[in-house]
């Protein structure tokens, strides 16, 4: 649900690394010229809308069952069917949406802001924090992260809790590595030394004039972290290890649909094309903020 | 108000690299050295040196007598400004006109409230000659020389002593580059400012200093008032400097 | 067909530059020393820098600057009414209009925004993507190459400068591989190069900024190009380096005698490179004319406000002043010689010797066609 306010942030802006001109066309006509940009950002619109307003769209309740009609093909009451203790299939694939989108933007906001810190203090000040963020950032990359969710899921039991402690723990360093090497570069700039003889201290540069121009990169690393994040809580929530039912998630979605694969075969692919559908959304929504970043001019 | 900048047998190293070599220079007050010498002599180094960007391994520098340290005091980092030789890279192109001027003076409290900081900000851009409309556009909106010219107003802002100019027109068209030199002269003598001029243009160098400083891979080869160097350099590398300017042809039709 | 033709000019060229046949008396003659490149490839490899060393570079440069055109001789580069724009419609260029013929040097003026640069990637044939060809035509009937402004740019940084030199070489001129590097390496050495690049790989980072276009310009010229297209060259160099450049070009103009077109800002540079100028700014020509016209008697003010903005330094006594920097720098680059950046301050003082007699001849026949014409 945050996800519109973060997108639409770094629009409108100017980027430091481009020769600027006379100002070009500016925010809504320059995203109208992506393609990629308009396309993720209406996809994901669709499902955040859906997310939201589900409550009002559809008389179902996720959870009620009723055994009566189970396993219904889709119809003009039961848009997708029902599943096999009767609960709509449509509603659950939306509230399912709104948990895992949900779990999805909160796992990632203190890695962001974290790395995001981390990054632009050893990338700025250098020297042993420096030294010490590679060494941690190199470390944890050896490190697969399936493994790391898993452990981290079976020690702190089922749920989105685990979830959330992986992340914390290595979702920040993907921030901190792009950002490190942002500000490192960014540091040798002009017009960070000029605020420097201007006698401003430095954590008023690395707010004031570092991080507004090392947030849109971020944003579209986020962009693309986000799937990475996605299919981890799918994954879990398909290995019994996620979210527990019968709270509705794509992941348990799929893995209980499967045993009806030949006569229900919706079950499954229904949220396995969802999965599908938010990682493109988010894909192309990075690349296209990648791109608007790129061309600005 | 304004201060003579001594420098005593500074070094600096980069690496296994000696970018500067034991450099001695002393700049009177209310005067502009002008620093000539190719790319990798040491001269933006030396800048560098003195606004504090960085920190020589040996030697000494002060500035109006008040030695300047490692650590500078907030005072001192006023005291020296320097203007970079790209416009495009030395302001935030982030960051309005106003807010890149207001920032040092309602850091360092240097105005009261914001009518104040307004009247401030739009005295500065009269000095450089810019429209007070100018305040609200960024930095894209303007021309190479009028970025040149903002990021001059935001060094005044800080009312310096020594101004630092590394080689400020290089990068701007031979039309702009002298209205801009003409800035420079005329905000020098109104501000009686201490001025170290770097450029490897001799002609820019001619129009603006009163001292010459020839620079070669980080060692002063030669310092001599402007007159002197022009018409008798000390040194053969001044004179191979000299030597190489393209003349252009005399009323009379010949080639140099 | 286009090279063929070329190559059979050349031999042409070659045939009476070799006879000296004062009955083709034509202009050929004034246009300096047409040689023709084939020569090249017979020479010892230090031969044709001992032929630059004789020539005083000074005053070659001048007789650059006043070569006499040849009216009746067919243009090898006509460029009529060239109006470009970009893609939402602006016109950059509107209108643009000159011919060049062999051996002549056509400065393009101006600043930027002017439409010199794009004027020059027109006749390249390689527009920069957004921009269109609206109306006009660029005609010629030889091949060119071209000389950037930021010459570090213009190389592959991972691959050793030699070996880039001898892929065009190699691409060009339909050589073997071990063929393509020797005359690679002689073009090297023509320009001044150090010879200790035959023996190590060296990669454009290793290199001086003026080493490096001297390697751009060995590029250039492993081409065979009939003109040469230079766009600033020597704009992002230093003075001394600057120097050395235009006075490397100037030779090798002379030597090889390709035309040219050579965009710049530097009014003092052009005076010394270019016989004829064109004063471009936004887009259009402002003014057009044998350069030491326009510039002492500008007729535009665009022109003349150009003229002004080149500062000017104060004349001095320069007696044996200039012989003492030549025997010191001699002795001075003899003195650190092992290191690369230092040979090639030895090259303008190698340019530097004179071959007088040479020079009359040329100045003389340069005279004489330029009062004809």
């Amino acid at each position: 649900m945050k996800m519109e306010s973060i997108s639409t942030e770094p629009m409108g802006k100017i980027d430091p690394l481009l020769p600027s001109g006379k100002s070009g066309p500016r925010g809504w006509s320059r995203i109208r010229r992506i393609p990629a940009l308009m396309a993720g950002s209406i996809m994901l619109l669709v499902l955040v809308l859906l997310a939201i307003f589900i409550p009002w769209i559809s008389p179902f309740d996720p959870t009620a069952q009723d055994l009566a009609s189970f396993l219904k093909p889709p119809s003009a009451e039961h848009w997708l069917g029902t599943d096999q203790l009767g609960r709509d299939l449509f509603t659950r694939l939306i509230y399912a949406a709104r948990t895992d989108l949900g779990i999805m933007v909160l796992a990632e906001i203190v890695p962001f802001c974290l790395g995001i810190t981390v990054g632009m203090i050893a990338g700025y000040y250098g020297g042993w924090v420096n030294t010490i963020v590679s060494l941690v950032t190199d470390t944890f990359i050896a490190f697969p992260f399936y493994l790391i969710v898993i452990i981290v899921a079976f020690a702190s039991g089922a749920g989105a809790k685990g979830i959330y402690i992986t992340f914390m723990l290595v979702g920040w360093i993907v921030f901190a590595r792009v950002t490190r090497g942002l500000a490192a570069s960014l540091r040798e700039q002009e017009w960070i030394a000029s605020a420097q003889t201007l006698g401003l201290p430095g954590w008023r540069i690395l707010l004031r004039h570092l991080l507004p121009n090392i947030l849109p990169q971020a944003v579209v690393v986020l962009m693309t972290d986000m799937v990475g994040v996605l299919v981890a809580i799918v994954t879990l929530g398909y290995l019994g290890i996620g979210i527990a039912p019968p709270t509705p998630d794509w992941g348990t979605m799929i893995a209980d649909g499967q045993s009806f694969m030949t006569t229900a075969w919706w079950l499954s692919a229904v949220p396995g094309f969802a999965v599908v559908y938010t990682g493109i959304a988010l894909s192309l929504l990075g690349d296209g903020l990648a791109d608007l970043w790129r061309r600005k001019s | 108000m304004s201060a003579e900048l001594q420098m005593e047998q500074v070094k600096v190293r980069y690496g296994g690299f000696t970018a500067l070599n034991h450099v001695t220079l002393h700049v009177p007050a209310r005067t502009t050295l002008g620093l000539v010498g190719e790319s990798g002599s040491g001269k933006s180094t030396l800048a560098r040196a003195v606004a504090g960007l960085l920190v020589p391994d040996e030697g000494r520098m002060s500035l109006g007598g008040r030695p300047l340290e490692k650590r500078r005091s907030r005072e001192q980092r006023k005291q020296i400004q320097m203007i970079f030789q790209n416009p495009d890279a030395s302001l935030n192109p982030r960051h309005s006109v106003r807010r890149i001027l207001s920032e040092a003076l309602r850091f360092h409290n240097m105005t009261r409230g914001r009518v104040q900081t307004e009247q401030r900000c739009l005295e500065l851009l009269e000095r450089v000659r810019l429209s007070a409309d100018s305040l609200d556009k960024y930095p894209h909106e303007f021309s190479g020389g009028q970025r040149q010219r903002i990021a001059i107003a935001r060094a005044l802002s800080v009312e310096p002593e020594l101004l630092i100019a590394d080689e400020p027109t290089s990068a701007l068209d031979v039309s702009v580059q002298r209205s801009v030199l003409e800035l420079f002269r005329e905000i020098r003598e109104e501000l009686n400012l201490t001025v170290l001029f770097i450029s490897h243009d001799l002609g820019v160098i001619h129009a603006v200093s009163d001292t010459v400083a020839v620079m070669r891979q980080g060692e002063l080869l030669e310092l001599a008032p402007k007159e002197a160097f022009f018409a008798q350099p000390q040194t053969n590398y001044g004179r191979e400097l000299l030597a190489a300017v393209p003349k252009m042809p005399t009323a009379s039709g010949l080639v140099r | 067909m286009n090279s063929r033709k070329s190559v059979e000019w050349r031999k042409k060229a070659g045939i009476r530059a070799e006879q000296g046949d004062a009955a083709k008396g034509d202009k050929l003659q004034s246009l300096g020393r047409l040689e023709p490149l084939e020569q090249l490839e017979s020479l010892e490899p230090r031969e044709p820098l001992e032929r630059l060393e004789q020539l005083e570079s000074r005053e070659s440069l001048q007789s650059v600057g006043t070569l006499a055109l040849n009216v009746n001789e067919q243009p090898i580069l006509v460029v009529d009414g060239l109006t470009l724009e970009s893609s939402s419609g602006q016109k950059l260029v509107e209108g643009m209009s000159f011919t060049l013929r062999r051996g002549e040097s056509i400065g393009l003026v101006g600043e930027s925004g002017s439409g010199k640069s794009l004027t020059l990637r027109a006749v390249l044939g390689l527009l920069p993507r957004g921009v269109q060809l609206a109306a006009g035509a660029v005609q010629h009937t030889v091949s060119s190459a071209m000389v950037f402004q930021d010459p570090r740019g213009a190389l592959d940084p991972l691959c050793p400068v030699v070996k880039q030199v001898a892929e065009v070489v190699r691409y060009r001129q339909k050589k073997g591989r071990r063929e393509a590097r020797a005359e690679a390496l002689k073009l090297l050495g023509l320009l001044g190069l150090p010879e200790s690049l035959a023996r190590e790989d060296r990669y454009p980072n290793q290199l001086s900024g003026g080493q490096c276009q001297r390697i751009v310009i060995a590029i250039a010229l492993a081409c065979r190009p009939d003109i040469l297209l230079c766009d600033e060259p020597t704009t992002a160099l230093d003075v001394t380096m600057q120097r050395q450049i235009i006075d490397l070009i100037a030779t090798l103009q002379q030597e090889l005698g390709f035309a040219m077109i050579f965009v710049t800002h530097n009014l003092a540079i052009a005076a010394e490179m270019c016989s004829r100028l064109i004063v471009m700014k936004q887009g259009r020509v402002v003014e057009e004319g044998l350069a030491l016209d326009v510039l002492t008697q500008p007729n535009d003010p665009y022109t003349q406000m150009l003229i002004e903005a080149v500062l000017p330094l104060p004349e001095r006594a320069e007696t044996d002043a200039g012989a003492e920097v030549e025997k010191e720098a001699n002795e001075r680059s003899g003195a650190e010689g092992q290191r690369i950046a230092h040979a090639e301050e030895s090259m303008p003082n190698t340019v530097k010797k004179s071959r007088m007699e040479d020079l009359k001849e040329d100045s003389e026949s340069q005279a004489e066609g330029g009062s004809k014409s």
